[in-house]
């Protein structure tokens, strides 16, 4: 699936916000992330459920995007 | 994305800014007390994070980076004259969000090499919050520097600030910015939670 991250479409296998963050290998802190301009709070990345062409916005220098 | 920057004004403090903001649904506030000393900001900073912490919201404070680090809070946000970005991350590790001010794109372009989390970039417009201004941007200005980083691969997200009030917000979206910073357009409203509430709704609606 290929979603927005930033601005840049991205291709990820993660089906939520939890599996992204690991697999972009975010920080335990110091991370915001927003789906669709809203922020989500860590505590709801695993119930928060990508879906193609998702905007998402990742407050921290990006690796490898 | 809206990220409230707190002010006092005659009506309200610090903090009752904060808690409107929050209280509107505002999850990303910046504490900026220019003229304060550390020993003063400790405090406001402390009951910021306490009810940031209870709405699920960060908390950034602004150019204080040795406070930030001793309380903990989720990160720092760093203006023209304050530390450089670089000695920030250094100071700070990966685990701290770090804004940066920028009002060119060699300003965004050194923030990206410093490893900056997000890039706070105005002015949009001519503003009384804040006492000395860079040249303003204009929609313009934002659609130039937005081209400029998706030429140079820069993903970090670009926060627009200065003089910002609701029917701004929608063509501002549309340049690509990821969001939107307020403070004035919060604090004289006549209804500060229900302005909130607006502000985001127009970041979600594009």
């Amino acid at each position: 699936m290929k979603i927005n991250i930033n601005n840049r479409l991205t291709e990820t296998q993660a089906k939520n916000l939890q599996e992204l963050a690991v697999g972009l290998q975010l920080p335990d802190k110091g991370v915001a992330v927003a789906v669709n301009n809203q922020m989500v709070p860590r505590s709801q990345w695993t119930e928060t459920i990508l879906s193609e062409e998702m905007n998402v916005t990742i407050v921290k220098a990006v690796c490898g995007g | 994305m809206l990220q409230f920057i707190s002010h006092y004004t005659d009506r309200y403090t610090y903090l009752d800014g904060i808690r409107m903001a929050l209280e509107g649904g505002c999850r990303w506030i910046q504490l900026r007390m220019k003229h304060a000393t550390d020993d003063e900001v400790r405090p406001v900073a402390l009951q910021a994070m306490q009810l940031c912490k209870a709405y699920g919201a960060k908390l950034i404070i602004d150019d204080r980076v040795a406070l930030v680090k001793e309380l903990g809070a989720d990160g720092v946000h760093l203006g023209k004259n304050d530390m450089p970005v670089a000695e920030a991350r250094k100071l700070l590790g990966s685990q701290f969000i770090i804004g940066g001010t920028a009002n060119t794109f060699e300003d965004i372009l050194l923030h990206y090499k410093s490893s900056a989390d997000y890039i706070g970039c105005g002015p949009f417009r001519f503003t009384t919050t804040k006492e000395k201004l860079a040249p303003v941007l204009g929609l313009e200005g934002y659609r130039s520097l937005l081209e400029q980083m998706r030429e140079a691969k820069i993903q970090l997200p670009l926060v627009a600030i200065g003089g910002i009030s609701a029917e701004d917000i929608p063509a501002l979206m549309r340049t690509g910015v990821s969001g939107i910073a307020v403070s004035g357009a919060v604090l004289r409203a006549q209804d500060p939670v229900a302005e909130v509430k607006q502000l985001i709704k127009l970041t979600q609606e594009i």
